[in-house]
């Protein structure tokens, strides 16, 4: 099992409509066979030092040390969404990641139950539990959420304050209710699903919220205006489940197609043409190899669920403190036909077993089972939002907070590197743009920044018309303002967003229809969380897929054979399928406003001379590819301004390290020649 | 002003082909069998030292002719000059900013034959080969002869087969026997040309054999040995090709229909009742027609190695597409009594191509890994005859590179699959100006229309060029923005000249209107520049 807690988990994009996260647990290493997975490798471990000692020892020796774990206090700083902000300034790339040395992994106090419990309940975040049921045994999942250091019921009360108070800016006698509504302020964060775009909007706020008539707001009038699109409660839904790779990970099909002649390893040969063979899984011809092009196709979403309803086996299951019993039959039923789990039904949760059996029987039954509910967490993903700022000082504040919590982190002294380094997990994680949209009551996940840009354009309305006049004749569109769902389906192929636009279900799409997919904004009733845990049925293909954008771009398949050689072994000179580390991948989308919020509010910034330009516009601009990232192809920059800005030498820059880049002394004005 | 003397002196790339060919007399295309051979042959690795003997042959031949003729060679390309050049050749797009840095900055000996190796090999080759074809083989007007899916459909098709690096002689065949729909299948290339025999064979001939046989259509060629029957006997073979709509739907856009062979038709000469039976071009082939469809026939016949025209035709293509000119020129009047200005080095080559199995990319790295390919656009003898290749020829941008080209500057992404690529319709547009939509010319109009439209104004105005704001980043000061804005844009850094001239524009004015609209208007000079639209 890896060792090290790894969490640079911070705000990447803020101009985005939506926030997303992926993390990555890398549950196996490199290199080791295709049995370990995340418990069986602390076990292997602890059987290689203690060779000639029997096994009964050895796991009595396991389930001591996590007991002890579990008793053991924690620090806030270890367990708290701060401490993540703070560990990300020792983030490692995937090579780090893949360097682990095992012998770090032996203990780790994760928090109990209990402290998490605890701390949550004193609104340090918002916390749930979770199992995934994997094949060889439960794994215990804990979420943080916090959002500027606080938990998001509260960080939304704070927001409420702080907006009032920047749309009274002197006093409310002197504020009117038309000042309210066209004040930018309300662009902030969850808030910014409240502006209204035309004066017809405006006018049925105020009528509506303006309860007293007198044309100027009160406190209550304003909380009561805030308060209509959000809530705090259940701000984590879970999304997915049932998609873990095949033990047989020569099955890829990303891996069968660069195994050319077909023995299961990759030499040198094969490494070497790589790239070409990749091409060949463009099956559209739009010269970019989608994950859709690779993965199976997707259950059609009514099937899945109605399976999902019928089948016990759900990957993950929400541990509801308040009804362990529920719990701990679907742990049951997941894992054995009888009334009782013994230690082969679990082969790599030894430790697990052994700490909830209880009575030593050898056999973990329902009443057991149910004290999982308070097992110690085996992962913890800690997911800290900065808040969106609103003024000029906050984005300030905020780059130089995080400036002096990484200069604290790094002035910690050695022992604290000592504690780091017996996390037992590391997550190497990294932020991603998970753009969404709201169609009606449906929230349209849009794959990535390019879809986005294609659904937009698609549904400009402006170049519909282009389109109808111009072009009709040869893209067969009848010159109606409107468009069958069937013609749409060849730019955009997302049939779940083609749904959501037909609203009236009448396969035609309308003008009418667009623009009301487009001005969604009202009908976001709630800020949350949408978790979607994959192990990516086809692992190399999300290797490969350097930015995350469920996409192999040129760039990406170019670089493939050293990709690829990151997992190869130095000593050796093939690969087999089953190197590639196993991979829990955990999508995090928050959705704030509209995508405008944070281009409204950003700062301008005195050293650039466009004084429209944003502290992040030049970085978006130099996102050539629009995937939210940089790379050293984008950049446009010596390679010592490039590197100063790559905060984790990655060799890709992101919105996050540019906010630290900018505030921090690493970058230097002047360009220097060659 | 050289420049732009030679801007309007310089032919257009003519990319259209001549030649003929040729394929063992069992071959039949599509088979398992052909599917398996064609799977080990993309595993196939350039032989890179076959590549390196065949570029030092090129070298030997063109430096005797110079020699023969007195002439002094023009020095060696500079990194800029030379990395611009083979992306916009092999890839038909600049290199990234970062590339041309990292490039220059390279001591390594042997940067020159790794650049080569990397960019041929880079999957953009496909792309730049699948254009190249298709511009080819479908007119690019999508109004007049076919639709943009379908274009867009055979370009998909190429694209896949060069991007699995497929024989040519393979994807030519499979192309010659197409059918069923334009969805899964090149029957774009028939479709377009309304299933016409009489302008399938002018096409074919054109594109796979290098001969421009139009003029046999009506009467026998007055420069060449082609007589009207031969014209009429390729016209033959197409003879038979039917589809399932009527003869005025096969044009109509998003009209995806089917064609086959029927078994039945025949051709006659123009206003007589001859009919003339499907015949090769040339005697001395055997056509092996034995069975299968007249255009099975046709197929094996033109890419039998035994038919030389085929594998000259395109080596001639590849080398005018790299070097500006063909050994023979126009490149699609390869007859019988057309010339080689290297005759030696014609037959070599296209030896060389057919050895190689005709692999593109092997024959691309040849020529690029020549010290001819790698010689500047300026110095060498002034007024040398440009076929001896004494300087490189600085080759004016097609239509889709000056698209790819206002797509980089625009930092925006291609457009995916069935989305309309604004810039590659700007660039139609001006190439059809010229009645070529797939080239792109710099006469006054064009000139007027790239300084003055508004799709182009969106690269350089202040508010909407994403260039501009990119180099607002806080780490460029206005010398660095100068700089990266001449990698953006001309592929290298300003010359000491260049800087000095700029130097009271960008730093010193009192005005301050004017520093606000320098990097505006130094945008708008570069990306109107004969340097941007041409290939260094």
């Amino acid at each position: 099992m890896l060792c090290m807690l790894k969490m640079p988990i911070s705000i990447k994009s803020v101009d985005a409509v939506c926030l997303g996260i992926i993390i990555v647990a890398v549950l196996t290493a490199p290199g080791c066979n295709k049995s370990s997975n995340p418990a069986s490798l602390a076990q292997s471990i602890a059987e290689k030092n203690s060779a000639d000692e029997n096994a009964a020892v050895k796991r009595t020796e396991q389930i001591t040390a996590i007991k002890s774990d579990v008793e053991k206090p924690v620090s806030d700083e270890s367990a708290g969404p701060l401490a993540m902000q703070a560990s990300s300034s020792d983030q490692v790339n995937s090579d780090q990641v893949n360097s682990v040395e095992a012998s770090s992994v032996t203990t780790f106090p994760l928090p109990s139950y209990e402290e998490m419990k605890e701390q949550a309940d004193a609104g340090k975040w918002t916390w749930r539990r979770y199992v995934l049921l994997a094949d060889s045994g439960p794994i215990l999942l804990d979420f943080q959420i916090a959002i500027g250091g606080q938990c998001l019921a509260k960080q939304v009360e704070d927001n409420k304050n702080r907006v009032i108070a920047g749309l009274i800016p002197d006093s409310l006698e002197s504020t009117t209710w038309a000042q309210v509504v066209d004040s930018p302020r309300l662009s902030q964060s969850v808030f910014s699903n409240l502006r209204p775009t035309d004066d017809q909007q405006k006018k049925d706020i105020i009528k509506r919220y303006d309860i007293d008539g007198n044309g100027h707001p009160s406190v209550n009038e304003l909380y009561s205006y805030l308060s209509r699109g959000i809530s705090g409660r259940n701000v984590v839904i879970f999304d997915e489940a049932n998609r873990f790779r095949s033990e047989n990970s020569d099955q890829s099909s990303v891996f069968v197609q660069m195994d050319a002649d077909q023995d299961g390893i990759l030499d040198d040969g094969e490494l070497a043409q790589c790239s070409v063979r990749l091409a060949k899984l463009d099956l559209n011809g739009d010269f970019i190899v989608s994950g859709s092009e690779v993965r199976p196709p997707e259950m059609d979403p009514q099937a899945f669920m109605r399976q999902r309803n019928q089948n016990v086996d759900d990957a993950f299951i929400f541990m509801n403190p308040e009804d362990e019993r529920a719990t701990a039959t679907s742990v049951l039923r997941r894992y054995s036909f009888s009334n009782a789990i013994v230690l082969d039904d679990w082969p790599q949760r030894a430790d697990l077993f052994g700490l909830l059996d209880s009575d030593q029987d050898g056999e973990l039954v329902a009443r057991e089972l149910r004290r999982i509910i308070a097992a110690p967490s085996d992962m913890v993903f800690q997911l800290a939002m900065p808040e969106i700022h609103s003024s000029d000082a906050t984005l300030e504040n905020a780059s130089q907070q995080s400036t002096d919590d990484a200069e604290k982190k790094r002035g910690e002294n050695d022992g604290e590197k000592a504690a780091a380094s017996k996390v037992r997990f590391r997550y190497h994680a990294r932020m991603l743009n998970q753009w969404s949209t709201v169609l009606g009551n449906q929230v349209i996940d849009l794959p990535n920044v390019r879809f986005r840009a294609q659904l937009l354009d698609t549904l400009d309305q402006e170049n519909l018309r282009i389109r109808t006049e111009q072009q009709a004749s040869q893209l067969g569109i009848t010159p109606t303002h409107s468009r069958d769902v069937e013609d749409m389906s060849g730019a955009i192929q997302n049939q779940a967003t083609l749904a959501g636009l037909d609203f009236d279900d009448d396969k035609k799409v309308t003008y009418e229809e667009i623009e009301k997919a487009v001005s969604w904004k009202a009908q976001l009733t709630e800020p949350f969380v949408r978790i979607r845990a994959v192990d990516p049925p086809d692992a190399w293909f999300v290797w490969l897929d350097a930015n995350w954008d469920d996409l192999l771009s040129e760039q990406e398949i170019a670089n493939a054979p050293r990709r690829i050689a990151q997992v190869r072994k130095s000593d050796e000179t093939t690969l087999s399928a089953s190197l590639l580390p196993m991979q829990l991948q955990l999508v995090f989308t928050r959705t704030f406003g509209d995508e405008q919020a944070f281009q409204r509010l950003t700062p301008s910034t005195p050293d650039q001379p466009n004084p429209n330009a944003s502290a992040l516009d030049w970085f978006q601009a130099m996102d050539a590819n629009m995937d939210g990232n940089v790379t050293l192809r984008e950049f446009l920059g010596d390679i010592s301004s490039f590197e100063a800005l790559d905060i984790n030498h990655d060799r890709i820059l992101t919105a996050n390290e540019i906010g630290s880049g900018i505030s921090g002394t690493g970058v230097q004005q002047a360009d220097q020649r060659d | 002003m050289t420049r732009q003397s030679r801007w309007n002196r310089v032919l257009f790339l003519r990319l259209v082909v001549v030649g003929l060919v040729i394929l063992p007399a069992d071959h039949t295309f599509g088979s398992d069998e052909e599917k398996n051979i064609a799977k080990d042959q993309n595993s196939r690795i350039v032989e890179k030292s076959a590549a390196i003997e065949m570029a030092k042959r090129i070298d030997s031949f063109v430096d005797t002719r110079l020699s023969e003729a007195a002439l002094s060679k023009a020095p060696n390309a500079t990194d800029a000059e030379f990395i611009r050049r083979i992306y916009l050749d092999v890839t038909g797009t600049n290199p990234e900013p970062s590339a041309v840095v990292e490039y220059i900055q390279d001591t390594d000996l042997n940067k020159r034959s790794k650049l080569i190796s990397s960019v041929v090999a880079s999957p953009a080759v496909a792309t730049r080969l699948a254009d190249v074809w298709t511009d080819l083989l479908v007119a690019e007007d999508p109004g007049q002869e076919i639709g943009m899916p379908a274009r867009e459909s055979l370009r998909r098709w190429l694209y896949r087969r060069f991007q699995e690096n497929q024989r040519y002689d393979r994807i030519a065949g499979d192309l010659l026997i197409a059918t069923g729909s334009a969805l899964d299948e090149p029957t774009a290339f028939f479709t377009s040309l309304e299933l016409k025999p009489e302008k399938l064979a002018e096409k074919t001939s054109r594109v796979f054999l290098g001969i421009a046989l139009d003029c046999a259509q009506c009467h026998d060629h007055p420069f060449d040995s082609w007589k009207q029957s031969d014209f009429w006997a390729l016209a033959a073979y197409f003879a038979q090709l039917k589809s399932n709509a009527g003869e005025g739907a096969l044009n109509q856009p998003m009209n995806n229909v089917s064609i086959f062979d029927s078994g039945t038709g025949e051709v006659t000469l123009p206003e007589k009742d001859t009919v003339i039976a499907p015949r090769p071009l040339i005697t001395g082939v055997e056509s092996s027609l034995g069975t299968g469809s007249r255009r099975q026939q046709l197929a094996i016949w033109i890419t039998s190695k035994q038919n030389q025209m085929f594998s000259r035709a395109a080596t001639n293509r590849i080398w005018s597409m790299l070097m500006g000119r063909g050994l023979i020129e126009p490149v699609d009047e390869m007859g019988i009594k057309a010339e080689a200005s290297h005759p030696q080095l014609m037959d070599e080559l296209a030896l060389f191509f057919k050895a190689s199995d005709f692999d593109i990319r092997q024959l691309i790295t040849a020529i690029t890994l020549s010290e001819t390919y790698a010689r500047s656009t300026r110095g060498g003898a002034d007024n040398a005859d440009p076929s001896l290749y004494a300087t490189m020829i600085a080759k004016p941008l097609t239509a889709r590179q000056i698209a790819n080209c206002l797509r980089q500057v625009a930092r925006v992404p291609v457009p995916v699959a069935n989305q309309i690529d604004p810039w590659q319709q700007l660039a139609s547009e001006l190439g059809a100006m010229r009645g070529d939509a797939s080239e792109f010319t710099g006469g006054v109009i064009q000139s007027l229309r790239t300084q003055h439209d508004p799709k182009m104004e969106q690269l350089w105005e202040t508010s909407s060029s994403r260039l501009l704001h990119a180099l607002n980043a806080p780490f460029l000061d206005s010398s660095g923005k100068v700089r990266w804005m001449y990698l953006a844009t001309v592929c290298r850094p300003p010359s000491d000249d260049e800087l000095r001239i700029l130097s009271p524009l960008i730093g010193q004015s009192s005005d301050e209107s004017k520093v606000a609209e320098w990097p505006r208007d130094l945008l708008w000079a570069l990306l109107n520049s004969s340097e941007f639209a041409m290939t260094p």
